[in-house]
This record gives structure tokens, sequence and C-alpha cells, in this order.
């Protein structure tokens, strides 16, 4: 029997490809920023994100957050928002556009500044998975140790922006700052590295300034 | 775990793609995946194994084909390979060490942009007619 090869050259992810290019249309026309947070678990994305809703008002900000079970962290961000929707994905390690999309459902987009979207606890599969966000940030706790952005290149590669959580916790790790740089650096030459404490407060106006200056440049006709 | 998500998402798209060739099946898949797709390869066979088992691509071979990262200086246009893991069994991604250069080695300005390397594509099967 003649084997024949079929040339199909189509991208794997196309499905949430073309959601996520929808879900950014979407976002484009309302003239959101949305934010893509990915960390490992427990990395702080809940805690930094409980401070920002808190720091922003009154500009309207809501978020999505996605866990593999649980509303607590839904909870505990509906303190500080009224837009506040949680993705619980199950067995699924990461969010995927077409969960963003239908957990969208019933909210006016034209009403809202910024959409926050916390992943799922994890540092290798939502790298993979655009959701339409403008700007992707990930972020690693003083406590992971220096060297965690170039054991986990993908994500990192395709970051905007890079947050340092947890520094007040500095003083007793002996962290190296500077190795940090280098190891984020080394995968993505170019990123900005943010340093913060949701503790104290620490780097919370630089970050709420960078979100600012992102949401402006949405205005912006992109290059 | 993502690796099987993936091997999902290709024989989805396999049925997909063959569906007007009813009864032929698969015997080999060809794909293109970058170091910085994140992809470890043992994974996504041992998953593909599982996914595509009673479907048209039962048993079916994957052959990958491992690109490279590229960068491109952001002031001179210089574009550079910086080879990943290759095409070796060892895979494991996670565990090499990618080291970006931070300067252009022709014109030496920062932070080249990288334009190359995540690919993750499905580039051809080969199949028979029932
Ligand atoms: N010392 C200190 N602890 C923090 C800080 N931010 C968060 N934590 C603590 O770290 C733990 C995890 O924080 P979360 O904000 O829940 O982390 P997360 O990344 O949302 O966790 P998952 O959603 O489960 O992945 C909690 O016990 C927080 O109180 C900080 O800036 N300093
Ligand atoms: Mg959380
Ligand atoms: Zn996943
Ligand atoms: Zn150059």
């Amino acid at each position: 029997m003649p084997e024949e090869l079929v040339r199909l050259e189509q991208r794997l992810l196309r499905r949430n490809e073309d959601a996520a290019a929808e879900l950014r249309r979407r976002f484009r026309a309302a003239g959101i920023l949305t934010v893509n947070l990915m960390s490992s678990p427990g990395a702080g994305k809940t805690t930094v994100l409980e401070r920002t809703l808190a720091s922003i008002a009154p500009e309207p900000a809501a978020v999505v957050v996605g866990d593999l079970a649980t509303e607590n962290d839904a909870r505990r961000l509906r303190r500080h928002s009224p837009w506040v929707r949680q993705v619980t994905t199950g067995t699924v390690c990461h969010l995927e556009a077409a969960m963003v999309a239908a957990v969208l459902e019933g909210w006016d987009l034209e009403r809202l500044h910024y959409l926050f979207i916390e992943n799922v606890g994890n540092l290798v599969c939502p790298a993979s998975f655009d959701l339409g966000e403008a700007v992707r940030v990930v972020l690693f706790a003083v406590t992971e140790g220096e060297d965690k952005p170039e054991k986990y290149p993908p994500i990192v590669h395709r970051a905007d922006l890079v947050v340092l959580t947890k520094c007040d916790l500095l003083p007793y790790l002996g962290f190296d700052l500077e190795r940090f740089r280098a190891s984020v650096h080394s995968v993505n030459p170019a990123v900005p590295i943010l340093p913060l404490s949701a503790r104290t407060g620490d780097g919370l106006g630089a970050w709420l300034a960078w979100l600012r200056s992102r949401r402006a440049a949405l205005a912006v006709p992109s290059s | 775990m993502h690796e099987l998500s993936l091997a999902l998402a290709l024989v989805e798209t396999l049925e997909e793609r063959l569906r007007d060739r009813s009864g032929a099946r698969v015997t080999a898949v060809h794909l293109r995946i970058g170091p910085l797709a994140g992809v470890v390869e043992s994974a996504l066979r041992a998953a593909f194994e599982v996914a595509a088992a009673g479907t048209l691509a039962d048993g079916a071979h994957l052959a990958i084909e491992r690109t490279s990262i590229v960068v491109r200086c952001r002031a001179c246009g210089q574009e550079r390979r910086i080879d990943g893991p290759g095409a070796d069994e060892s895979d494991g991604f996670v565990a090499h060490l990618i080291h970006l250069p931070p300067t252009c080695a022709s014109c030496g300005s920062s932070a080249p942009a990288v334009i190359g390397g995540d690919e993750l594509e499905l580039v051809a099967a080969e199949v028979v007619d029932a």
C-alpha cells in the first residue's frame, strides 16, 4: 500500500492561538491592559494582586484567577474588586484562551481599565498558551533561589517584566540579587526586573507606574 | 502534564485535517519543535502513544525535527543561531541551561531579540489509505 506524505504545516496550538487572537482584539477595542501573571505555586501572585487592586482603585480592575481547585484566591481578591472570577481547571495545569473567554461572559469590558489573569501556579506550560494578554509578567519569590529563571527559560524568554517577590525576606536569605539578574538576563537580555514586597509595600509604586505606562502605551498604535 | 495537552491537540488536528480521507491511517507524524517550546521529547512520545490509541494515528511514529534558537540584533540586524539541546534523545530540555548572548557579537549593542526557537508545529503526516 503506498504511503503518502501529506503536508500539514500547522501550528500545534492553533486553536488556542485563534481564541487568544480574538480575545486580544476584544481587549484592544475596549482599551484594557490585560496582564498574564505566571509563577510557581505560592510565589505571591494573589498577594501582589490584592495590593494592586487596593492601590489602583478607583480605576476599575478585574481579575481572572486560575487554580486546579478551590475558590480561595477569588475569595481573597473579592475584598478589593467586584470583578473577580475563578476558573477551576480540574486537572489542567495551565489556563487556555477558551477558559478565559468563557469566564468573561457577561462582563462589560468597556468599563474596565485592567484585567489581571492569575495563571495556575506552574513555570512550565503557561508559557505555551497565549491568553490574549498585552503583557506577560513572571514572578519569582526570593525563597526560590537565584537560578530559577535559567531553569525555566521558555517562560522567562517571553516575559515583558520579571517581578522578584517577598523582598522583605532578603535580609534572612543571603539571596544574591546580582546573580538573579544575571540568570534572568541570560535568557531574556532586555527584560526589566522589579523587586518588591507585597508585605511591606516596597516596590509597589514602581509596579503601578509600570502598569500605568503600559496601559498608556496601548493608546499609541503599536509598531 | 503539558505534553498530554499537546498530544491531544495533535491527534485532534490530525483527525480534523484528514477527515475527508475516511479509513486512512497515519503511520508517521513529522513535528518541528524549538528549544523554547518547553517540550520534553520523551514525555511527548509517551503522551502521544496514549492519546493516539484507537484513533487514525494509533501506533504512528513521531519524527521530531529540533530547531535552534535564533536571535537578531536590534541595532545592526545581525542574526545568530544558538544551538539548543539538539536532536539527541537526552532531551529533558528544562535541565539544559540556555544562555543567550547579552550583547551582539558583531556590533556589541545589548539585548538582541529572540526571533526563533519556540516552534511547535505539525509539519506533515505519512498516510496510508484504507
Ligand atoms: N514575607 C512575605 N510573604 C509573602 C509575600 N507575598 C506573599 N507572601 C506569602 O506567600 C504565600 C503565598 O502567597 P500567595 O499570594 O497565595 O501566592 P500565589 O502565587 O498566589 O499562590 P498560588 O496561587 O497558590 O500559586 C502566602 O503565605 C503569603 O502570605 C511577601 O511579599 N512577603
Ligand atoms: Mg494565588
Ligand atoms: Zn499545563
Ligand atoms: Zn549588532
